[in-house]
């Protein structure tokens, strides 16, 4: 399963959640992976749980939480 | 004449009295802009959560928040879109799975929930008691239960508030395998159809009700999907992808609304119908975190069923005390492999959390004492070299064995420098595997999206956690014994 995340292309299992997705995000681009706290949001601007459940081509968007 | 004037005079006060009782009678009814006015105005709240996953903290909250609705609207209806069950052992591994939560549910006042996919995960027969203790339906249009051990639900159900009434149509995900995400002999004898394309047959009942409203667990690309297949919803309230929709959009004309996850928030949609016709949409968006009132009778409640004694349930016996990450890991891998046919096993050190399991008894919450991170097994097809890429990377991350193996065992080979030279695999005869075989594997939903090994397949989650699998084998083995297992080593050059 492909997601998105950042404009990054990431290749997950299929059922991954969020959470999944954004660990493996910091793994691999760990360079742009913003310092904690951060929100992170669907390319709707809503935000998206962790637990929540990933699809095909799901975007992504982890950006550090407004204060 | 004095009587005249004594009749006129009480007639006259009886007209007046008359006159006050009517302009009263109107000014009451005028003044309840919550019910229905005497224009003809109706307005109905719709209260909705999703994804609680047997969340139970908040559910007394929500109960005061309900009553304070109650008291304030007319019409107050609460809704679920899904996946009540799965995510607190309290609940899980209650003497009678999930009761819990439909109890405190039915005291909430839910009029309806649909089915999400985590409502399959006890198995079809405790789903089945379930729905037979919910005092509301649960309603699911894309499934058949053809050859199932459940009963079929309704696709949508009714309810009427005054002379409104609202439709709730209820629709599920699908996998890639064309079945919700739960392990797939969870839904066996159930035929389940495209949500999207079944739900056509019914948008003809839309000319029959005053609202039409989408009851979801789709994720909320798939409810923009459906918003713009058919404007004949008014809303949808959606779930599964546990998004918090806190300004929420219309698409093709239909409000697409859902409220996180686990409790923390209850949503709120607002219909206002003139009369009959919807003529205002609005939702929102309450925490219930910041939220101050609560139900002491339903705290009360919550705390019992916390503190019940399901986790103290024995689930077998520890021979000799296990102890260590090589001893516990192996009941870890071990069980992965039983309970799923796979061919080996991975865990990972650091999702160890307890030192050991002490000789005797051992309770249900030991196992969450030991993994009590909530993750997932994932399954992959892979050939022995893609195996030890991982084992090499696993390696290479802490500069020291970290992974734990069951369906076999390995060693690497290091210099005198400690860096990797080799690793070796072998199965649980000894012998070292065919390169050109494909064996299933199984790795913790934590290894399979932090670590990086070579992989052609990109693995599916089996849907259940890993501490639950232990705890299934712990209980079909009875016994274990793990003393002095070690199936792991370093050879240094």
């Amino acid at each position: 399963m492909k997601v998105i995340i950042n404009n990054q292309p990431l290749r997950l299992f299929e059922g991954a959640r969020v959470k999944d997705a954004v660990r493996k995000f910091a793994e691999i681009y760990s360079e742009e992976m913003p310092p904690a706290p951060y929100t992170i949001t669907d390319r709707y601007e809503n935000i998206i749980r962790p637990d929540g459940r990933l699809s095909e081509n799901d975007h992504l968007f982890i950006n550090p939480k407004k204060s | 004449m004095i009587i005249c004037l004594s009749t006129l005079k009480n007639l006259d006060m009886r007209l007046l009295k008359f006159f006050l009782f009517i302009l009263f009678s109107v000014a009451l009814f005028s003044c309840s802009p919550n019910g229905e006015d005497s224009e003809g105005t109706t307005k109905i709240v719709v209260l909705h959560t999703n994804d609680m996953h047997a969340s139970l903290g908040n559910m007394p909250k929500l109960s005061a928040f309900k009553k304070e609705m109650d008291e304030k609207y007319e019409h107050v209806i609460l809704v679920s879109s899904g996946d009540i069950f799965s995510g607190n052992p309290v609940v899980d591994f209650y003497e009678k799975k999930g009761y819990p939560m439909i109890d405190l549910m039915n005291r909430t006042g839910y009029q309806v929930s649909t089915l999400g996919n985590h409502e399959f995960d006890y198995g079809q027969k405790v789903l089945s008691l379930r729905m037979k203790q919910a005092d509301f339906p649960f309603i699911c249009a894309n499934m058949q239960t053809e050859d199932a051990l459940m009963p079929q639900p309704e696709p949508y159900a009714v309810i009427e508030k005054g002379d409104i009434k609202l439709l709730f149509l209820g629709l599920i995900e699908l996998g890639n395998e064309g079945v919700p995400s739960t392990h797939p002999e969870k839904v066996s004898g159930i035929r389940f159809t495209d949500p999207i394309a079944t739900a056509e047959e019914f948008m003809h009942l839309k000319d029959n009700h005053n609202a039409f409203i989408g009851l979801t667990h789709l994720g909320y690309e798939t409810d923009r999907e459906l918003a713009q297949t058919y404007h004949q919803f008014d809303a949808i309230i959606g779930g599964h992808s546990h998004t918090l929709v806190e300004e929420p959009e219309k698409i093709n004309d239909v409000l697409l609304t859902q409220a996180g996850d686990d409790l923390q928030f209850v949503g709120k949609l607002e219909l206002t119908f003139e009369n009959g016709k919807l003529t205002d949409r609005s939702a929102s968006i309450i925490n219930l975190e910041d939220y101050q009132h609560t139900n002491e009778e339903m705290e009360q409640l919550v705390s019992e069923y916390e503190n019940n004694e399901s986790l103290s349930r024995v689930i077998g016996r520890a021979a000799d005390t296990i102890t260590g990450k090589q001893e516990l890991g192996a009941l870890f891998t071990d069980a992965q492999c039983a309970i799923h046919n796979l061919d080996f096993s991975f865990q990972n050190r650091g999702g160890i959390r307890i030192y050991q399991i002490p000789k005797g008894p051992i309770e249900v919450k030991t196992i969450y004492e030991l993994d009590p991170f909530g993750n997932e097994l994932i399954r992959y097809q892979m050939k022995p070299a893609e195996i030890k890429s991982l084992i090499a990377n696993s390696y290479n991350r802490y500069d020291n064995i970290d992974l734990l193996i069951g369906g076999g065992s390995y060693s690497v080979k290091v210099n005198q420098e400690d860096k990797l030279q080799q690793v070796i695999l072998r199965d649980e005869q000894g012998k070292e595997l065919n390169p050109d075989s494909t064996y299933s594997v199984g790795l913790n939903s934590y290894i399979a999206s932090s670590y990086q090994f070579d992989h052609e397949d990109e693995g599916k989650s089996l849907y259940v956690t890993t501490a639950q699998n232990i705890i299934e084998f712990i209980e079909k083995e009875g016994t274990i014994d793990y003393k002095g297992v070690n199936r792991v080593s370093v050879e240094k050059e």
